[in-house]
Order: C-alpha cells, then sequence, then structure tokens
C-alpha cells in the first residue's frame, strides 16, 4: 500500500481540460519527480495535492486513508505543505513572517516572537549559503533578489514540518550554490523520511536528484520511471510523445541582402557601460552573461523603459531616441518578456484583447473606434501561427497554461509587424515543445526579414539560433562570438571574464 | 548606536508601530504653525479642547486603518459610527446609571454592523467599496429609525470627564494613548498579523493556510468595534445625538463627512489602501493633522472655503512624499 | 524590539502633553463680558454652499460695520466653511480660543453642539445661535418661527385650493429640524382646513431631486390640485409642472428667491393664471442676532416678553404674492439669480426686546 495516492484526477479550466484522469503514487522518504511538457497538467495535479485547487473528481488515499483536501489549511494539516511556482509570499512582510505565516506559535491569541525567531532561524540557517551567509529575518521579502525569495518560499514550505513536500518549478530562478543548498536540504528531508515531489524543466536536475519520475502529458499518467535505470531521451520522449532532433545547429546562413537595422553606440545607462553593436535584417544576436549582468536593461533601455543617459541609437541609420515604449512600438520595435506573469498579460482580460492589444490602433477605423471582425481575424492569425491551445478567444488568460500564455504575449507582439523584436529570455519556464514551436517562430520572422535581438539565460538556445553573440559582464560588453566561436564553452567563459584575466 | 536606532526604527516603521517619517514630519510642521499662530495654543483650555476635537477622528481613522490594511475599505463606517452613537444616546436618556449598558451598546452595535460587512464582503464576495457603500445607506435608515430628529442627552459626567484632566493630562489624550495600546494588542496578535497578509497578497496569505475568509470578517468586526468608541467620543464630545452628526450640512448622507476623513487620515499616515502596509500609529498622526490643518486654516485667516482645498492638497502631498523613496528603489 | 519603540512613542507623546499642560494657565483668555466694548465677534457658519448663507455672512459683517462706526465692536472673525458637526465644534473651540465676547452661530445640529456651547458659556462667552434654534439653555436663539413659515405657506395653499382638495408635500432633508417644524406648521393647517395630504417625500433641498420627484409624483397621482415645498426645491417643482403643462392647473407654494420670482414674473406677464407665493426666509436674521448680541454684551436683558423659553422669535417680513408682486420684484430685479428676499431687525427694533 503506498504512503500516498492519488487516481483519476479530472480538472477543467473555463473550456481547457487540465486534468484527464491523472495518477501518481509515491512513497515516504523518495525523491519523486514530475515531469510533463508545459499544459500538461504538472502544476494543476500539484495544487490538487496541496488544495489550492479543488478537483472536478479525484481520489486521494493517505497511508490508504481516503482524504478530502479543501484548501491549503487541511493539506497542511496532513503534513502536505508545498513550494509553488507562483510565489506565495507577501511582499511587505519580513523573511521570518513570511515564514512562520499561518503556523505562528502562538499564547493566548498572540505571536511568541521570540519562539517564532527561534524556529525560523533554525530553518533559515539550513540554507545560509543561498543567501551569501547572511540571514536576512527583518527584510521585507519584496527587498530579496527573486532567487532567495524562492529560497524564503522553501524555507517556508520545510518549516511546517511536512510528510510531504511538493516543489514546483522552484529552481527556475535560482543561480548554483542556491540549487546546491537546496539539493542538499532535500536529501536530508528524504533521510527524515519525507516525500519530496519535485518538478522541474531542467531534466538534468531531476536526473540528478530524484530516485523516480511520474510523466504526464494531455492531463493524463504516462507512466512511472526508476531515474537510475533511463536516459533524458527516453524520458523527453514520453514527454512529448514523439522524438525529438538532438541538438543541431539552426542558424540561417548570411542573405546576401543582409543590411544594418540596428546600431547602438556607446550606450549607458544605470547599469550599462558603453555598449556598442549592429543587428542585420534576418539575424538573431544573442545577448548571454551571467545572470543580472546588465541584459534586461539592454532590452529595456532599446524598448525606451530604461533612462539612457548617453549613446547613439540608430534603426535604419535614422537617430532614434525610445522614451518610451509606447515610442519604441512606433518606431515598430517590439520587447517580448520573459516573465509573463508581471510584465505582459492582464490575467483576466480575454486572449482576444490580449493579443490585439499591441497592434489595436493599426486596424481601428479613424477616431478609434474597433471592427470586431477584423480584432477576431488577426487574433485568429496569431492563434494559428503559434498554435496556441485554447477554449475560446473570450476565454481570460489565466485559463491557458503557462506555455500558452507566453505565446499569448509573443502573438501580440507578431501583430505588430515589428522590424525589431527584442527577447528577454523567453524561453525562461516553458516546456520542451514549446519551446521548439517558440524557435521555429524566430526563425520564421528573421527569414522573413526580422532583426531580433535575443536574451537567454540558457546558453544552449544561443549555441542554436544564434550567428553572433554579444556576451555581457557587469554592464560591458566583454566579448563577441561569431559563427564557430559560439559553443556553451566558450559562452560560459567568457560570462564569468575568463579571457579577462591575463595570463 | 545611530545605525541601530535606524534600524530599529525602520523596522518599527514597517511594522507599522512608528508612524512613518512623512506623516511624523507633517505632523511636527503642523503643530508648529499652529502653536505660532494660534494665540492660547498651549493654554490648558487649548490643550484639552484640542485633543477633544482629535479623538472620534482617531478612533474612526484607527477603525478605517484596521479594514485597509486587510485589504478592504469600509465607506459604511460613518453611518455606522452614527448609528451607534444615536443608539446608545437613545439608551442613555442622561441617565449615569445606564452608562455602562449604553457603553456596551455602542460598542456592540459597531461589532455588529462591522461584523454584517465582512460577512458580506468574504462571503457575498462583493467588491468592499460597492457593499460597504451599499452598507451605509442601510445603517443611514436604521439611524433615522432610532433617532428621526436630533435629541437624547449624554450624562454630564461623560461630557464633563472627557474635558477633564489627570494630574495635567487631559482625558481625551489617555483615551488617544489608550486607542493605541488597544491597537498595539491587535498588531501583536496572530490576527494582526494574518490582518498584513492578507492584504498583501490574499492568495499568497492563502496558500499559507491563514484563514482569508475568517480573517477579513474580522478586520470588520474590529473595525467597527473601533467605530464603537468614536461613536463615544462623537457622543462625549457633543452631548446629545444627532443623526447627521458625521455629515455635511445640506447633504443626506449621514456619517459621510467622517468616512471621507477617515480614509483622508488613513492615506496621510502612509497606509496604503491597496492594503498590508502601514498601520494604525501613521493615522492617528493623519487624524491629528487633520485637525490641526482646520485650525491654521482658522488662525491664519485663511476663507474657511480653501480648508478643503488644503485638505486635498495634504494627501496628495503624503501620497507624493511617500512614494519618492519607491521611486528611488530600482527594481529587484 | 517593539516594546521599546512603543515606549518611546508614549514618552515622546506624555512630554508634549506635559509640556503643554505646563505652559498652561497664563493665557486662559476669554474676555471678561463687563459691559465694556469694544468687544469681538465671532460668526460660526458650516455650511457654504448656498447664496442664502453667504448673503447672511454678508449682512453680518454690515450689521458689524454699523457698530464698528460706534466704536462699540472691533472686531469681527468669521468661520465659514463646510464642516461636519465635528467641525462646527472645532470652529467654537477656535473661537473661545481666539478670545472672542459673543459668538453667533448658525448651528449645524439642533443638539450635539450643545457641549461646546457650554464651554463657550463657562468661560463668559455669550453665544446666539441664529437661523435654526438649539436646545441649549445657555443659548439664547434669535430666528423666525419655522414652524410659522410653514403655516403661512399652508394657509395660502389651502385658501387657494379649499376643503377637499389633494396635495403632495415635498420636504427637505427628513429629521432635520427646521424641515420638522415646518411641516409641523404646515400639516396643522392641512389637517384644519380638510386638504388631504396624499404623500410627503424628501428632496434634501435639492433642487434637481425635487424637479425629479414632483414628475414622479405627477406620474402616481394624477388628479393633484397642490404641491406643498420649501425655498431650494420650488423652482424643480415648477419645472417638473411646466414640463407636464400643468402650471396654473397644480397649484404649488414658491419661494421669495430671485430665480423663481423670474420664472413668476414670466407668467404673469404671459397671464397664465399661474399663482403661488413666497413667504420670505431672511438671510438678515443673523444680522438681528448681532444686534441682539451687542445689546445683551452691553448688559441690557432681554424684555420678559421677548423670549419664549430661551428663544427670540423676530418677525416674518413678509410673504411674496400674485398681488404684491411688483413690489417685491423690484428688490430682486437686476439681482443674481439665487439672491433671497431679505430683511433683518433695525437697530430701533432691536431695542424695543430690552424696553
Amino acid at each position: 500500500m503506498p504512503f500516498l495516492e492519488m487516481r483519476d484526477v479530472h480538472k477543467r479550466f473555463g473550456g481547457v481540460v487540465a486534468l484527464d484522469g491523472a495518477s501518481l503514487s509515491a512513497e515516504p522518504g523518495e525523491l519523486h519527480a514530475l515531469l510533463g511538457a508545459n499544459g500538461s497538467g504538472k502544476s494543476t495535479l500539484n495544487k490538487t495535492l496541496t488544495g489550492v485547487v479543488a478537483a472536478d473528481r479525484a481520489e486521494v488515499l493517505l497511508d490508504g486513508q481516503p482524504v478530502t483536501l479543501r484548501g491549503p489549511r487541511e493539506a497542511q494539516a496532513r503534513g502536505i505543505s508545498a513550494v509553488y511556482q507562483e510565489l506565495s509570499l507577501v511582499p511587505d512582510l519580513s523573511v521570518e513572517d513570511n515564514v512562520a505565516l499561518g503556523v505562528e506559535p502562538a499564547r493566548f491569541g498572540f505571536v511568541d516572537r521570540r519562539e517564532q525567531r527561534r524556529t525560523v532561524r533554525g530553518v533559515v540557517e539550513r540554507f545560509g549559503s543561498a543567501f551569501e551567509g547572511r540571514l536576512p529575518l527583518d527584510t521585507p521579502v519584496a527587498g530579496l533578489p527573486p532567487g532567495e525569495q524562492q529560497i524564503v518560499e522553501i524555507c517556508k514550505a520545510v518549516a511546517r514540518d511536512p510528510r510531504i513536500l511538493v516543489l514546483d518549478e522552484a529552481t527556475a530562478s535560482l543561480h548554483e550554490a542556491q540549487v546546491r543548498a537546496l539539493f542538499e536540504a532535500l536529501r536530508d528531508l528524504k533521510d527524515r523520511g519525507v516525500l519530496v515531489i519535485f518538478t522541474s524543466h531542467r531534466l538534468e536536475e531531476v536526473f540528478e536528484l530524484c530516485d523516480r519520475a511520474t510523466v504526464l502529458r494531455s492531463g493524463a499518467t504516462v507512466g512511472t520511471v526508476e531515474l537510475a535505470a533511463a536516459d533524458q531521451a527516453e524520458v523527453v520522449r514520453m514527454m512529448l510523445g514523439r522524438s525529438i532532433d538532438r541538438i543541431e545547429r539552426d542558424r540561417t546562413e548570411a542573405p546576401e541582402a543582409r543590411r544594418v537595422v540596428l546600431e547602438v553606440r556607446g550606450l549607458i545607462t544605470d547599469r550599462l557601460r558603453d555598449v556598442s553593436f549592429t543587428v542585420e535584417t534576418g539575424e538573431v544576436l544573442g545577448v548571454a552573461g551571467l545572470q543580472g549582468q546588465g541584459q534586461d536593461e539592454l532590452l529595456e533601455a532599446l524598448f525606451g523603459a530604461a533612462r539612457i543617459s548617453s549613446g547613439e541609437v540608430r534603426l535604419d541609420g535614422k537617430p532614434i531616441h525610445p522614451r518610451s515604449p509606447r515610442q519604441a512600438v512606433r518606431e515598430r520595435i517590439a520587447l517580448i518578456p520573459g516573465e509573463r506573469a508581471r510584465e505582459g498579460l492582464f490575467s483576466r482580460r480575454p486572449i482576444l484583447e490580449n493579443l490585439t492589444l499591441a497592434s489595436v490602433g493599426r486596424r481601428a477605423l479613424p477616431g478609434g473606434l474597433l471592427r470586431g471582425a477584423r480584432e477576431r481575424r488577426a487574433a485568429g492569425d496569431a492563434v494559428r501561427r503559434l498554435q496556441i491551445k485554447l477554449g475560446r478567444l473570450l476565454d481570460p488568460v489565466l485559463t491557458l497554461s503557462g506555455g500558452n500564455q507566453q505565446k499569448v504575449v509573443v502573438g501580440r507582439w507578431l501583430l505588430t509587424e515589428p522590424r525589431v523584436i527584442l527577447m528577454d529570455d523567453p524561453t525562461k519556464g516553458i516546456d520542451v515543445g514549446a519551446k521548439e514551436e517558440l524557435y521555429s517562430s524566430m526563425r520564421r520572422l528573421a527569414d522573413e526579414g526580422v532583426a531580433i535581438v535575443f536574451h537567454s539565460s540558457e546558453n544552449l538556445e544561443l549555441v542554436r539560433l544564434c550567428g553572433r553573440v554579444l556576451v555581457l559582464f557587469e554592464g560591458r560588453v566583454v566579448q563577441v562570438l561569431e559563427g564557430d566561436q559560439v559553443t556553451e564553452d566558450r559562452l560560459l567563459e567568457a560570462s564569468v571574464g575568463v579571457d579577462q584575466v591575463p595570463g | 548606536m545611530i545605525d541601530r536606532a535606524v534600524r530599529s526604527l525602520t523596522v518599527g516603521m514597517r511594522r507599522g508601530l512608528v508612524p512613518g517619517l512623512t506623516v511624523t514630519t507633517l505632523l511636527l510642521i503642523t503643530v508648529a504653525v499652529n502653536a505660532l499662530l494660534a494665540p492660547n495654543f498651549f493654554s490648558s483650555y487649548s490643550v484639552i479642547s484640542n485633543f477633544s476635537s482629535f479623538v472620534p477622528l482617531v478612533a474612526a481613522s484607527i477603525a478605517q486603518t484596521i479594514v485597509v490594511l486587510g485589504g478592504g475599505i469600509d465607506l459604511s463606517l460613518g453611518a455606522l459610527i452614527t448609528l451607534s452613537s444615536v443608539m446608545s444616546v437613545v439608551l442613555m436618556e442622561g441617565d449615569p446609571g445606564r452608562l455602562p449598558l449604553a457603553v456596551a451598546v455602542a460598542i456592540g452595535v459597531g461589532a455588529a454592523g462591522g461584523l454584517l460587512n465582512g460577512l458580506i464582503v468574504a462571503f457575498l464576495r462583493l467588491q468592499p467599496i460597492v457593499a460597504t457603500f451599499a452598507m451605509s445607506f442601510v445603517f443611514a435608515g436604521i439611524t433615522l429609525k432610532v433617532l428621526p430628529q436630533p435629541g437624547g442627552q449624554v450624562p454630564a459626567v461623560m461630557t464633563t470627564t472627557y474635558r477633564d484632566s489627570v494630574i495635567g493630562i487631559p482625558v481625551a489624550a489617555l483615551v488617544i494613548a489608550g486607542l493605541y495600546g488597544l491597537w498595539w494588542v491587535v498588531k501583536r496578535s496572530t490576527l494582526g498579523r494574518h490582518l498584513y497578509a492578507v492584504g498583501g497578497d490574499e492568495r499568497a496569505a492563502y496558500a499559507s493556510g491563514v484563514r482569508v475568509n475568517q480573517v477579513r470578517v474580522m478586520s470588520y468586526v474590529l473595525g467597527g468595534t473601533f467605530g464603537g468608541v468614536a461613536a463615544l467620543a462623537i457622543l462625549a464630545n457633543t452631548g446629545s445625538g444627532d443623526p447627521y452628526v458625521g455629515a455635511a450640512v445640506g447633504t443626506a448622507l449621514i456619517g459621510g463627512q467622517t468616512t471621507l476623513a477617515s480614509i483622508a487620515a488613513v492615506v496621510i499616515g502612509g497606509t496604503a489602501l491597496r492594503g498590508g502596509v502601514g498601520g494604525a500609529g501613521g493615522s492617528i498622526g493623519g487624524a491629528v493633522i487633520l485637525a490641526l490643518v482646520s485650525n491654521i486654516v482658522f488662525f491664519a485667516g485663511i476663507s474657511g472655503g480653501y480648508r478643503q482645498l488644503i485638505n486635498g492638497a495634504i494627501v496628495i502631498a503624503a501620497l507624493a512624499l511617500t512614494a519618492v523613496p519607491a521611486f528611488r528603489r530600482s527594481p529587484a | 524590539m517593539g516594546i521599546r519603540q512603543f515606549r518611546l512613542i508614549v514618552a515622546a507623546l506624555s512630554a508634549v502633553v506635559l509640556l503643554a499642560a505646563g505652559c498652561g494657565d497664563e493665557g486662559d483668555g476669554a474676555a471678561e463680558q463687563d459691559g465694556e466694548g469694544p468687544f469681538t465677534i465671532g460668526l460660526s457658519n458650516g455650511f457654504v454652499g448656498s447664496e442664502w448663507r453667504t448673503q447672511m455672512v454678508e449682512d453680518v459683517q454690515q450689521v458689524f460695520d454699523e457698530y464698528q462706526q460706534e466704536g462699540l465692536v472691533d472686531e469681527l472673525i468669521v468661520e465659514s466653511a463646510d464642516v461636519d458637526v465635528n467641525g462646527q465644534i472645532q470652529q467654537i473651540r477656535n473661537l473661545i480660543s481666539a478670545g472672542v465676547d459673543a459668538i453667533i452661530v448658525n448651528p449645524n445640529s439642533e443638539t450635539a453642539l450643545n457641549a461646546v456651547f457650554q464651554e463657550a458659556v463657562d468661560q463668559d462667552i455669550l453665544v446666539i445661535a441664529t437661523d435654526q434654534a438649539v436646545s441649549s439653555e445657555v443659548v439664547t436663539n434669535v430666528v423666525i418661527d419655522q414652524e410659522e413659515w410653514g403655516r403661512r405657506n399652508a394657509e395660502w395653499l389651502a385658501a387657494e385650493l379649499g376643503e377637499g382638495g389633494q396635495i403632495v408635500a415635498i420636504n427637505g432633508i427628513a429629521g432635520h429640524p427646521a424641515n420638522e417644524a415646518r411641516w409641523t406648521g404646515a400639516s396643522a393647517v392641512f389637517e384644519e382646513a380638510g386638504i388631504e395630504v396624499l404623500t410627503e417625500g424628501n428632496a434634501d433641498w435639492d433642487q434637481a431631486t425635487a424637479q425629479q420627484t414632483m414628475s414622479d409624483l405627477l406620474a402616481t397621482y394624477p388628479d393633484l390640485d397642490g404641491v406643498f415645498t420649501q425655498d431650494g426645491m420650488a423652482l424643480g417643482v415648477y419645472q417638473a409642472l411646466e414640463a407636464n403643462d400643468l402650471l396654473g392647473q397644480v397649484i404649488q407654494t414658491g419661494e421669495a428667491r430671485a430665480e423663481f420670482m423670474f420664472n413668476w414674473q414670466e407668467q404673469l406677464e404671459q397671464d397664465t393664471g399661474f399663482r403661488s407665493i413666497g413667504v420670505v426666509n431672511p438671510p438678515g436674521v443673523a444680522g438681528s442676532a448681532l444686534r441682539v448680541a451687542v445689546h445683551m454684551l452691553q448688559g441690557e436683558e432681554l424684555g420678559e416678553d421677548a423670549l419664549d423659553g430661551n428663544t427670540l422669535f423676530v418677525p416674518i417680513p413678509g410673504e411674496v404674492t400674485n398681488d404684491n408682486f411688483a413690489e417685491w420684484f423690484a428688490e430682486v430685479e437686476g439681482q443674481n439669480p439665487a439672491y433671497v428676499v431679505d430683511g433683518m431687525l433695525t437697530e430701533e427694533e432691536a431695542a424695543e426686546y430690552f424696553a
């Protein structure tokens, strides 16, 4: 009799079926991965287990006893706690208060601050190396970098002393040292008999950490594998239901008619130091570097969202002064942000509106009146080109899976017919299949003559797609790699500034 | 030493115990200007009467703060306070022996009204701004049923004690200190913590196992309870009942003025209207500032018509000032 | 940590309070009511949203100027703003702190200012309430008799319609003392005269609300003979009747305000059979109050029959009807539309109360 058993789980959001008979079974003291492409239902299954989402139909057994989980409180009472993909931290509360939230030690209805500090400190200290040695107990979480916020979220789950710990894309915003600290803590929990359910889009991590994996596809469970006896290709095949080609270079050779579209000279902003480069029509120019070396700021500056203190930007040889996104859009520059939830989408508004928002002026009648049929046609076009999986165009965006939401953001900018597309780590948190589709969209756009500036935190992507990559380090372009120079090794070296050190 | 003090002060500000810099600055300025302009600002009459004027709005603004911190807003607050006051005064009939009963009734009516608001907001899932606005008419209607015309008599012991002082400290000032103490208790409770969490991010609080609905309901109940205290302060201050006590003349919007002033005080005090940040300490300052500004307008000989304009300007200034550091902070 | 801060705050607050208390007692400074001028006068007005109140303040200023010429008064502090009762309490406390000898107040509440009036009187300040009487026994009210105002309107309307006439009433704010007094006066008359009041509504002294209410009532009661309404709302009723082509058929009480009278004049010129009444509710009542105040400050005492309890009713200056329309119209012609027909006690008339 398994410790945890979920059977026949069904859930629908609006018109989209998220779970269609998924199942999962796991033992205590196990590191169990939950795998699947985006939209396969991983997050929903996780949330069903933690009581955040009420399944339409489900059978959940703990220690062989059927349980119903109405809300996170009940789940917690049964020893299930969770680290979510969207953080469940209250931004204005301190780290300590967040970790203790909902389980504050209390005496006569008052928070026992001393006891709270003692227990929270004990948990956070275990992750000490993830905070660069500090213990920021009094800092509001809004003041921490995303990676540390994620660690706080994990501390919070661990502080609840769970029997089952659910981690949903918990490593997405962590850097190496933080991932190490996390893995160590998770192995420690495993040794103490905790069941850890781990979801990550980084397959290597899963193979490194976990014992078994349950694979979901289209809301149903495909199977469970012993990871020690499986290889990555096999698991990917299970996720996709088809095999994908091994990594191959996917760059176009330089066509004859290439010309410079965007020229940047001596760009200086708060975080950029004298950045110069050009981009040509049909080119995918990569921007690489360690997290936070000015990549975001470069794209934002070109999009008019960050202040430029000096430097020159020319578009088709004509100087432009991007001061607002609105102006950038008028110059037909588009920015596709990576963090879809925060930056691009109006999650309660219909998919249609979200798609057509940036380009609505182009199709409107004089005076700004919209023509419904045209709007629908344009949106429908984007849905087809990007193969967005949706119920109805008028459903709110939040009914879509994560990968499909990201496609909506891309679709919005496609409809503005941009000459330059700036992409800010667009594949972050997206599954393999969705990535492939995004790559082919990029390819097609480049072939149409659009210039693309592509920032990615995954060097493999850059190797695959870019003929030329700028490597940033502390706001400077430390190296420009071209052609065969663009390899994972060279990118990594340049990113950590190896070439900068003489000898 | 100094930076330790600064750090503990900023921590205090964030926890809503110490009023923010903005409100402290504004408070010092208004007190200074007032002292300069008003001829007898430090006379015992002036001190006592000023503190007496502060209490009703101070209590109302603490009430509003609690609701706002929890992510709501109470547009029925003024009407509820008026209702509490007329219920209480009708029971008193000027009889000192009935005072305990009348106090209990004022507080009880406030809490019950708050409970009603809270249940509507939390369980009918109506937007607080709409639900409480509608409830303000319900409370107003009951108010007019209970006391259709001004009347009723507050026992003399209540009005005179309110204007008394104990070893040189006005009773009204002690009441304010007591209210602050009550807020401190709320703040330190588990409920207080959850109030901040729910107001800061309702979904996150829910996912953390906080009983969100219960917390929301309780925020209105606590708000109503402080509203009951505001009602008693009004009675002590006025000596009688009047259904239009908190309304601008010529409007039938019972308690409207009180509601607006309480929200203004909350904003000046640095509590974010989106919830989750701030505290009643700042709102108390905000309430006092609003009252002092009226005095300044009077003693500076500025036409009274400008009072609203100046109040508005102060609210905007307070908002602008608190926004400054937010602008400076670069996005993480 | 929090405890330390809390203590800090308490300490700081107490310091302020103690400082304040310590500084006390040096300037407890209301002037003595010694009968010696010149006197400082405070005016507290809690509502500025109408021309009536503007005229009221001007009338007080005018009377004040007259006394100032004579050297009887030296300063007039006007506190006029839109405030609720709490705000008006603060107004009055400020006047007390400013050391006035007398406070003329147009009160926002009949009862809820009593406590602050007591504070003033405790410091030997004379308090006169005007326009609206208050229940405090330490205050002298100088007002017109609102009950009589209602009665005179009602008597005219009853006479126009005769026994069995059917009317509706559109009143001001429910629960407002002036509204209640007027309606008490009027409804007694209607009962006596056999006029049937079909319904009573409240339009809060607002013209637009009154127009809407009237339109609704016309639809509900097609057999209406007349309308009882009050100042501020009469024009709204007029417009509703006009829109339904019922002017002259449904008889309404009116008001002695310029805009209403301009319309009235038009109807008379066209000879449409329109008739109405405008009982004067004079802003000058506050000027009359100042006259009474100055006499009292000089130590004079009101005669025994001048007072009804602690209220001095000044006479209503008159009423505008079709018969005397031309006379009154001369006063408002060329005035701004919000101007109200005015009137106040002369110095001689005021002196007679102290005989």
